[in-house]
C-alpha cells in the first residue's frame, strides 16, 4: 500500500518535474513546479516528517513559487510562449554544465551512505525539532535569519528610488 | 462523554464491526476512509447550499427586504434553482484562453477549500485525520488558494482577470503573515499543532484570552477567502468579479461553491482556535461546533452587509501598518505573561488584561500621532474627520 | 475614528435586521398584506417594501387606469348612446362602438376597447357628454397582442369594481 502511493507520487513529481524544464509555456512550467514541489511533500509526509511536509507546501507552494510566478509575470515580455527559446544559442554550454552537475550530484547521493533507524520516528518530531534550533542549532538558525535579514534590506536599498 | 455526544462514533464503530465480519482489515479501512471522504464531502458542499440562502436573507434582512422568498417555503430551495440555473449556462471558452489550465483551474479552487476539513475536529473524537501539524496544514492548504487564483486568471487571458489577480496576491501575501501571528500566538499557549489539542487546551476560549490575535485571525481569513471588506479582487464596479470573469456555466460554478464552502470555513477554523471547537456545556459537542461555527458565519455575512469595500493601498496599510506590529508585540507580550503566571486562570485573565492594554496603547498612540499630524489622509483615517 | 464607524455600522444593519422581524406592517410571521396597501409613512420602520405582485397599492383617485363605463343605477345598464363622439376624440382609433334603436332610445351594442393601442390619454372620457366612461384604477391589462379588447359587460364590470359614479368626480368636475 504504502509502496503503491510512494511510486504514484514519485511518478507524479517526476513528471512535473520534467514539465517545469520540457514546458514552451512559462505559466505551465510554473504550475507543474508547484506541483513537483507538492509532490516533494508528500514524499516527506510519507517518510513521516509530516512538519517538513506541510513547511514544504507552505513555504515553496504558497509563497516562493508564488512569487516567481508573479516575478515573471511582471517582468517584461515574459509570458511569450517563444520565450524559452532564449537559450537556443547556448545550447551546448548548458548541456555540459547540466550534464556536470548532474554527474557530481548522482555520484554524492549514490556514494552517501543512507542510514535507515531501525526505530519508529518518535511523535513528538515538532518539538525536538523546536529544541535543536533552539539548543543546539542556535547559531546556524540565527546566522541564517541575519543572512535573510541582510538580503531584505538590500532589496529594499536597491528597489527604492535614489 | 453522553450518549447523543459519541453518538456518530458509535454508529462508526458499528459499521466498523458489521464491516469487519465480511472483510479484511485492510478492506475495512478502506471503506471507513472512504465513509469519511463522502462525509467531509457532504459537511463541505451541505453548507454551500444552506449559504447561498443565508447569505441572501441576512443581506437583505440587514436592507429591509425579504431576500427570496418565493422558491420554497422561505426560499429555502433557492440554492437549487441556482444549480439549475448554472447548468444551463453555455460553457464558454475565450479564444484567447489558454485552454487546458482554463479548464483545469476551477478544480484547483474548490480542492484546498476541501482538504481544510480534514483537520477540523467537528465534535469529541470526530475528526478526519487528527495530524500532529493539523493547524499548520489547514494554513499551508489555505495559501494553495492562490495559485488556483494564478492560474485561472492568467489562462482567462482577460485583462481585468489580470489586474485582479495582481491585487490577490499582494492581498494574500500580506495577509499570511497576520494570520501566521495570531495562529502562532495559540500554538504558543496551547502546547501544540495539533487541532484537537488546541480545542482540548480552550478551557476558556481564545477569543476571551488573547481577543487581538482572534479578530487578527478573523479579519485575516476574510482576507484570504475574499470576502468583503477584503474582496477588492472581485470588485465589479472596477474589474468586473475579476478572477471568474471568463467562467460561466459549471466552471463558474466551482468558483461560487468555492466561495461559499470558504465561508464555512472561516467559521470553522475561527471556532477551533479561538471559540473553543466542541466545547460546550449540555449541547453534544457537534451541536456546538455547528452553533459557534454559524455564528462566525453569520459575523461573516454581516459585515458583508455593512462594510464597503476597502482600497488596496487601505487593505495593505492595514496588514502592514497594524495588524503585524500588534500580533507581533502581542505574540511575545502572551508568551511572557504565559510564562509568567502559568497557563492557568491566572495566566488567561493577565493575558486578557495585557491584551486590552495593548490595544488602548496602540489606539492611544494613534490619535496622538493622527492629532498632531497635518496630512489629512492620516487625520481623516484615524481622526474620522472629513 | 480607529473603526468605531465601522461598528457603528455593524450596529446599523443589526438594528434593521432586527427590527425588519420585529416591526412595521411586515413583522415577522406575516409576508403579504391583504388589500389595497396604503403607502407608508416615510418613519415607519421594519419592513416597507410593496411586495408587488402580492401586494397593490391604492391607487390615487384620479390616476388613469383602464377605460370602464359606469352603470346608471336606474337601468342597471351602461349610459352610452352610442353618440360616436368618444370614438372621433379618440387619437388612436381605439373604439369601436356599434348602436341601435332611435333618438332617446339609443343605446350602445357593442363597445369594443383595444386594450394594446390606448395611450391613457382621457380624451375619450373628456368628450363623452353622457356620463357614461371614466378611467377606472386597475392598471394589469398588459397585452401581448394588438387585438385584445374588452367588451361592454368587462368594461360595466371593471365599473362595478373601480366604485366610481359619475365622470369626473375626483375632478371636481360634478355638479
Ligand atoms: S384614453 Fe385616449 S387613447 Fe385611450 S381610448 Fe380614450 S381617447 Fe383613446
Ligand atoms: S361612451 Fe360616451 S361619447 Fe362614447 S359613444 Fe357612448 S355616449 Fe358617446
Amino acid at each position: 500500500m504504502a509502496k503503491a502511493i510512494f511510486i504514484l507520487v514519485s511518478l507524479v513529481t517526476l513528471v512535473s518535474a520534467i514539465g517545469v524544464v520540457a514546458l514552451p509555456k512559462v505559466l505551465h512550467a510554473a504550475l507543474a513546479l508547484v506541483f513537483a514541489l507538492i509532490g516533494v511533500g508528500a514524499l516527506y509526509a510519507l517518510l513521516g516528517a509530516g512538519y517538513l511536509a506541510v513547511v514544504q507546501v507552505m513555504i515553496y507552494v504558497g509563497a516562493i513559487s508564488v512569487l516567481i510566478i508573479l516575478a515573471i509575470m511582471v517582468s517584461q515580455r515574459s509570458m511569450e510562449d517563444s520565450q524559452l527559446q532564449a537559450f537556443v544559442p547556448h545550447r551546448a554550454v548548458t548541456a555540459v554544465v547540466a550534464g556536470l552537475l548532474f554527474v557530481v550530484l548522482a555520484g554524492v547521493s549514490i556514494g552517501a551512505a543512507w542510514p535507515v533507524v531501525e526505530t519508529a520516528v518518535p511523535p513528538d518530531t515538532i518539538a525536538r525539532l523546536g529544541e535543536a534550533f533552539a539548543g543546539r542549532y542556535l547559531l546556524p538558525f540565527e546566522v541564517a535569519s541575519v543572512v535573510l535579514l541582510v538580503s531584505l534590506v538590500g532589496a529594499v536599498y536597491v528597489a527604492r528610488e535614489p | 462523554m453522553g450518549f447523543l455526544d459519541a453518538l456518530p462514533l458509535t454508529v462508526m464503530d458499528w459499521l466498523r464491526g458489521l464491516l469487519g465480519q465480511g472483510l479484511p482489515a485492510w478492506g475495512v479501512e478502506l471503506v471507513v476512509g472512504l465513509i469519511k471522504v463522502v462525509l467531509i464531502l457532504v459537511v463541505a458542499i451541505l453548507p454551500v447550499i444552506v449559504l447561498t440562502w443565508l447569505e441572501r436573507k441576512v443581506l437583505a434582512r440587514g436592507q429591509d427586504r425579504f431576500g427570496p422568498n418565493l422558491a420554497g417555503p422561505y426560499g429555502l430551495v433557492v440554492a437549487f434553482a441556482d444549480a439549475i440555473k448554472i447548468l444551463t449556462k453555455e460553457d464558454i471558452i475565450p479564444q484567447a484562453a489558454d485552454r487546458q489550465v482554463f479548464r483545469f483551474a476551477p478544480a484547483l479552487v474548490l480542492i484546498p477549500t476541501l482538504l481544510v476539513f480534514t483537520v477540523v475536529p467537528m465534535g469529541r473524537g470526530m475528526i478526519a485525520a487528527d495530524l500532529n501539524v493539523g493547524i499548520l496544514f489547514a494554513v499551508a492548504i489555505g495559501s494553495l488558494a492562490v495559485i488556483a487564483i494564478i492560474a485561472a486568471t492568467w489562462s482567462s487571458g482577460n485583462k481585468y482577470s489580470l489586474l485582479s489577480m495582481f491585487r490577490s496576491v499582494a492581498q494574500l501575501v500580506s495577509y499570511e503573515l497576520p494570520m501566521a501571528f495570531s495562529v502562532l500566538t495559540v500554538v504558543l499557549v496551547s502546547g501544540g499543532l495539533s487541532t484537537v489539542r488546541i480545542v482540548e487546551a480552550q478551557v476558556i476560549p481564545f477569543a476571551l484570552v488573547m481577543p487581538i490575535a482572534a479578530v487578527t485571525y478573523f479579519l485575516a481569513s476574510l482576507a484570504e477567502a475574499n470576502r468583503s471588506p477584503f474582496d477588492l479582487l472581485l470588485g465589479e464596479s472596477e474589474i468586473v468579479a475579476g478572477h471568474n470573469l471568463e467562467y460561466s456555466g459549471m466552471r463558474f460554478a466551482m468558483f461560487y461553491i468555492g466561495e461559499y464552502a470558504h465561508i464555512f470555513v472561516i467559521g470553522a477554523l475561527t471556532t477551533t482556535l479561538f471559540l473553543g471547537g466542541y466545547q460546550g456545556p449540555i449541547l453534544p459537542g457537534y451541536m456546538w461546533f455547528l452553533i459557534k461555527t454559524m455564528a462566525v458565519v453569520y459575523v461573516v455575512l454581516w459585515i458583508r452587509c455593512t462594510w464597503p469595500r476597502m482600497r488596496i493601498d487601505q487593505l495593505l496599510d492595514f496588514s502592514w501598518k497594524l495588524l503585524v506590529p500588534l500580533n507581533l508585540a502581542n505574540l511575545m507580550l502572551v508568551a511572557l505573561v504565559f510564562k509568567l503566571a502559568g497557563t492557568g486562570l491566572l495566566g488567561s485573565l493577565l493575558s486578557l488584561v495585557v491584551n486590552v492594554g495593548l490595544l488602548v496603547a496602540v489606539g492611544t498612540f494613534l490619535v496622538r500621532r493622527a492629532r498632531s499630524s497635518t496630512s489629512r489622509r492620516t487625520r481623516a483615517l484615524v481622526l474620522g474627520e472629513v | 475614528m480607529l473603526g468605531r464607524g465601522m461598528l457603528k455600522g455593524l450596529w446599523v444593519t443589526l438594528q434593521h435586521t432586527i427590527s425588519s422581524f420585529t416591526s412595521g406592517p411586515r413583522r415577522f410571521p406575516k409576508r403579504y398584506l391583504d388589500g389595497p396597501v396604503p403607502r407608508p409613512e416615510p418613519s415607519t420602520q421594519g419592513m416597507l417594501t410593496l411586495q408587488y405582485p402580492f401586494e397593490k397599492y391604492e391607487m390615487w383617485p384620479r390616476f388613469r387606469g383602464v377605460l370602464v363605463h359606469l352603470r346608471d343605477p336606474e337601468t342597471g345598464q351602461s349610459r352610452c348612446t352610442a353618440c360616436m363622439a368618444c370614438v372621433r376624440a379618440c387619437p388612436h382609433g381605439v373604439l369601436t362602438v356599434t348602436g341601435e334603436g332611435k333618438g332617446r332610445e339609443r343605446r350602445a351594442k357593442t363597445y369594443t376597447y383595444e386594450l394594446g393601442r390606448c395611450i391613457f390619454c382621457r380624451l375619450c372620457v373628456e368628450s363623452c357628454r353622457f356620463d357614461a366612461i371614466e378611467m377606472g384604477q386597475e392598471y394589469e391589462f398588459v397585452s401581448t397582442t394588438q387585438d385584445q379588447t374588452l367588451n361592454l359587460e368587462e368594461m360595466l364590470a371593471l365599473g362595478d369594481r373601480s366604485g366610481i359614479k359619475h365622470t369626473g368626480e375626483a375632478w371636481g368636475q360634478v355638479e
